[in-house]
């Protein structure tokens, strides 16, 4: 009875301990990889702050990050937000006005698309036009080894390709959600008032709004879109260079990319409703 | 000679792992306006040699000095600052596919100088007219023949007046029309009190034909060894 017992206890715990090493591995792997991230954005996030990492070829790459996050996406912005409008508000104000409950118009307004959907609809659209671009023009940087180059004429590649781009998708980001914001008021505004579902003008409707944001919505929304702008360029530029020769074909990449992205923002987004 | 009065020195150093503390390691002296060529066997791994030389990588054992400092004392930005008085053709065929590669030919000088952006361009195009271009390529890499390539990576490399100037490239020494060009750009270099290490992948490369260099050396598994100019 002892040896089966023992047989028993061999075969099962060897399982078992397989099971859990595994799952200690996995484990370890992404918190490895989030703790190399960490260290690669606070790299990142030191070198914007000194003053001698903008250089001329820095400061190009920046300006055009910028036109390509902030001029060229508005339109994006602006459709986006037209949709948003005659989905979003509109029916807001269709579902209150049933209820008898119009003056909650602006809190949920408020606490809906300025606190949550801006800031991570912008995410999600400055990926979609500018952060695919990070992963296929810098997902080639090791394999093709251009980025030796750099470093071999004594180039800063975290200076000259990650850093302007962190902070011209920061300052995008808080761009395009102002004008998406702006955008779904108006066409929300617009579709409700021809459906007749409001009879006030639209400066009282943007006075309803402004009325219900406290003091903390004009703070924490703004840093909540410049921190997923950051976040998009970071996350973007650290699956690109981490991308080394043999690995993962460039498609694999800008999949790969958006589901770290999309990660990322969520994951912000979550934070700030916990902590605020 | 003293490492710290020479523009590039090696002590002892091993250029692979095999080769640590025993035959086969590397001493070399290079000093001002000299040029010296360096003739690599089929094994040997010129990209390996001019990254220690850069300070990009550390050899298994030894010292590298470059320009009176040693890499092992500097710090990541040290080496990067260090680096802008050094310049280098290697994997010419090498380009940022999304950059222009005039844009990218001129990024080391903006980066480490404060010249004008205009001025820099004109410098620029006078040693691609030298190198026979009419200018940097304004397109991207991908739609740029490799030969204008390579005069890309020649002019990028002698662009600034840099101090040290590490040439390890077989598109290039396959290039006849360069050799009296890359050849008036050593000159310069030297003229200045500069010095040039030219690494040969071929024996009697076409482009190398008129470098009279001071010093001809051979490198392979033994280490580096005094030789005769194949030419």
């Amino acid at each position: 009875m002892t040896l089966h017992t023992n047989a028993l206890s061999a075969n099962g715990g060897s399982r078992f301990g397989r099971l859990l090493a595994a799952t200690g591995t996995y484990v370890i792997r992404r918190i490895e990889t989030t703790l190399v991230f960490a260290a690669f954005t606070a790299t990142v996030l030191a070198a914007a702050l000194r003053r001698e990492s903008w250089r001329r070829p820095v400061r190009f790459v920046f300006h055009d990050s910028l036109r390509r996050v902030a001029i060229e996406s508005a339109m994006t912005t602006i459709g986006t937000g037209i949709v948003l409008g005659f989905v979003l508000v509109a029916q807001v104000v269709y579902w209150l006005q049933t209820a008898g409950q119009s003056q909650l118009v602006g809190a949920i307004v408020v606490r809906s698309l300025v606190r949550e959907i801006a800031p991570v609809v912008v995410g999600f659209i400055i990926f979609g036009r500018a952060g695919t671009r990070i992963l296929i023009d810098l997902g080639e940087a090791r394999p093709r080894g251009w980025l030796r180059q750099l470093e071999r004429q004594g180039i800063d590649p975290i200076a000259l390709l990650v850093m302007p781009r962190m902070t011209a998708y920061a300052i995008g980001a808080f761009c395009l959600s102002t004008i998406l914001l702006i955008s779904t008021l108006v066409t929300g505004y617009l579709v409700a008032s021809v459906l007749g579902l409001v009879t006030f003008p639209i400066w009282q409707f943007g006075q309803n709004v402004v009325r219900a944001m406290d003091f903390g919505d004009f703070i924490v929304p703004p840093i909540k879109a410049v921190i997923i702008g950051a976040l998009v360029a970071l996350v973007c530029s650290a699956t690109a260079l981490t991308r080394a020769t043999g690995t993962w074909e460039l498609q694999r990449l800008v999949a790969r990319g958006f589901v770290r992205v999309a990660l990322a923002i969520l994951l912000v987004s979550a934070m700030f409703d916990l902590a605020v | 000679m003293e490492p710290r009065s020479s523009v590039l020195s090696l002590r002892g150093v091993a250029l692979s792992a095999r080769q640590r503390g025993g035959a086969g390691t590397v001493d070399f002296d290079l000093a001002h306006r000299e040029v010296a060529v360096v003739e690599l066997d089929e094994d040997s791994d010129a990209g390996a040699f001019v990254d220690i030389c850069l300070g990009l990588v550390e050899p298994p054992s030894g010292e590298v000095y470059c320009l009176g400092q040693a890499w092992s004392v500097q710090g990541y930005h040290d080496r990067l600052a260090h680096r802008s008085r050094i310049g280098a053709v290697i994997d010419s065929q090498i380009w940022p596919a999304h950059m222009p590669v005039a844009q990218v030919a001129l990024a080391p000088l903006l980066f480490h100088t404060a010249q004008a952006e205009a001025e820099a361009l004109a410098e620029a195009t006078i040693l691609a007219r030298r190198f026979g271009m009419p200018g940097l390529p304004t397109a991207p890499s991908e739609q740029v023949p490799l030969a204008d390539l390579v005069r890309a990576a020649c002019v990028r490399a002698f662009l600034g007046a840099p101090e040290l100037v590490l040439i390890a490239d077989p598109a290039l020494e396959s290039m006849a029309e360069l050799g009296t060009p890359i050849a008036q750009a050593i000159g310069a270099v030297h003229d200045r009190g500069g010095a040039v290490l030219w690494l040969l992948h071929a024996h009697g490369a076409p482009a190398a034909r008129y470098v009279n260099p001071d010093h001809v050396w051979r490198l392979d598994d033994r280490g580096l060894t005094r030789a005769r100019r194949h030419k």
